[in-house]
């Protein structure tokens, strides 16, 4: 077991009608925010939903902190009680209200604080301009504030590791940004906390991802430091008519009526020798797209 | 101080619905016996039912559904199956308690203006035998409605149904019935021990049913 990876999984697989979720290995490491990232369809809930513990039905074994098996999750209340999980929509049930959240949230979590919660709810807006109302319905909210509730409940708990799933699909630019702000203090707000989180935003995330895990159909295609993936990956243009001659050797390449632009491993810039083209440092959502663009069916 | 899980699980508006509900058929139960004589029971009987099968959509509609993906926050906890099961527990509790003191009223009327204690015994003798009737019909059309999460147009539906299946009982029963059913005390004891028996058997199934569908989401959602 590695010390530095709060949750390792090995030959994880999950079959469904037509797809099939095979990861080898899987290691989220400790004290760093990781981002899944990959298509719609990907696996990346199901991944997510096996690694909380909320999908049961899967094969493989998973090491949570260095000590539980996945058999313990359910019997060792210190596993799920480290574990903060934020889901899509349908997290709580619609008819239920902030207050019973409120309550539900101290009843099944050991480390709820009643206090923190309700100033994140006041930090996030989530009432607006409106003071803290305990009678609100979960359906009374929009997707972008679901979202900040789901935070705050989370956020108000004493975990180790959180696993959000899409949290930054529903939020306006400027939650997304507090979204990076929030998720920064939680790392650095002990020893060895990690986060763990999918996202369709890549720019929006980026400056918060320090290790990052793409998947395309069921499987784990492409994982590394944030800062690794950009000395490995690196972005060419140059003009038209060397198109043919970089072709072979480009990751993945885009055409312009002035030229082409592409993404080849960097190991490889010296079969580009002579040619006349310019290079620069990949961000995080070129290689993303570029990783994703290599292994879709989307033609 | 925690709450207790059901407090917690259910909102304030729908256990004061429960209340109400129950002091309202109090007061209809006592009204008919007085005003319209014992065929009021059928209202309690048909009414009580509708209303809480209606009722339960807005707290556990779809709960033994396997697609109630709804209960992730609570599935991502350790204690949460144990939370879910004593909200479950508490709930058919009172739903049973709802159904009981709903006939309350009827007692009462029996007791204040039929002073009559043959009458009042055979009263007494149906009572037994409506109330496990509408305990069975109500659970049911829980483990009904709880497996599908219904719109709300299906679950007014399906509170009719259980309304009507409820009444249909009671008015077999009654038809069936002799006129002194006092001469046949044993055998409306033996009756109520019976669909006693078997409104528990349907609660309990209505529970296990439920914990069954929250166990089986962790599977294929």
């Amino acid at each position: 077991m590695n010390q530095n990876n709060v949750i390792e999984a090995r030959n994880i697989s999950k079959t469904f009608k037509n797809f099939t979720l095979d990861i080898p290995e899987f290691n989220l490491p400790q004290g760093f925010a990781t981002a899944l990232i990959g298509e719609n369809g990907a696996g990346k809930t199901t991944l997510l939903n096996i690694l909380t513990g909320i999908r049961q039905d899967y094969k493989g074994s998973i090491n949570y902190f260095g000590k539980y098996s996945e058999k313990e999750i359910d019997n060792n209340p210190d596993v799920k009680e480290r574990i903060g999980y934020t889901g899509t929509d349908n997290y709580y049930l619609p008819n239920w209200t902030v207050g019973q959240i409120e309550d539900i949230s101290s009843l099944i979590f050991d480390k709820f604080d009643h206090d923190k919660f309700k100033r994140l709810c006041s930090d996030l807006a989530i009432f607006g301009p409106a003071n803290f109302d305990k009678h609100k319905k979960v359906h009374a909210l929009s997707d972008g504030t679901k979202t900040k509730l789901m935070l705050a409940g989370v956020l108000a708990r004493d975990t180790d590791v959180l696993i959000m799933d899409e949290p930054a699909s529903p939020l306006d630019p400027l939650m997304r940004d507090k979204l990076c702000e929030l998720i920064r203090d939680y790392i650095n707000s002990g020893e060895n906390k990690s986060v763990f989180f999918s996202t369709h935003n890549i720019s929006d995330m980026e400056s918060v991802t320090d290790y990052a895990i793409i998947m395309e159909q069921g499987k784990i295609v492409e994982q590394g430091f944030v800062e690794d993936l950009k000395e490995k990956y690196i972005v060419v243009k140059g003009e038209k008519e060397d198109i043919e001659k970089v072709r072979p050797i480009l990751y993945t390449m885009s055409q312009s009526n002035y030229g082409f632009e592409g993404m080849c491993l960097a190991e490889n810039l010296d079969k580009l020798a002579g040619l006349d083209i310019v290079t620069e440092t990949p961000s995080l959502f070129k290689i993303s797209v570029a990783v994703m663009k290599k292994n879709s069916l989307i033609k | 101080m925690k709450k207790s899980p059901y407090l917690a699980f259910t909102s304030l508006g729908y256990r004061i619905l429960h209340l109400i509900t129950t002091l309202g058929f109090i007061m209809i139960g006592f009204l008919a016996d007085v005003y319209i004589g014992s065929i009021g029971v059928v209202m309690i009987s048909a009414g009580i039912p509708l209303i809480l099968v209606f009722l339960d959509y807005f707290a556990f509609s779809g709960a033994s559904s396997r697609k109630q993906k709804s209960m992730q926050f609570v599935k991502s906890s350790c204690k949460g199956f144990n939370f879910f099961k004593s909200a479950l527990k508490t709930d058919i509790w009172v739903k049973q308690g709802c159904i009981v003191l709903g006939y309350l009223g009827y007692i009462l009327a029996e007791l204040i203006y039929f002073t009559d204690s043959e009458a009042f015994f055979d009263s007494f003798l149906l009572l037994l035998i409506y109330l496990p009737i509408s305990g069975l019909t109500t659970n049911i059309t829980l483990i009904i409605s709880r497996r599908i999460a219904l719109t709300m147009a299906v679950q007014i539906a399906v509170c009719y149904i259980c309304s009507m299946l409820s009444t249909i009982l009671l008015l077999m029963y009654s038809f069936l019935m002799p006129e002194h059913i006092s001469d046949y005390t044993v055998a409306a004891i033996v009756s109520f021990v019976i669909i006693e028996a078997l409104s528990i058997i349907v609660g309990v199934i209505l529970y296990k049913d439920c914990v069954k569908g929250y166990a089986s989401s962790f599977s294929d959602i």
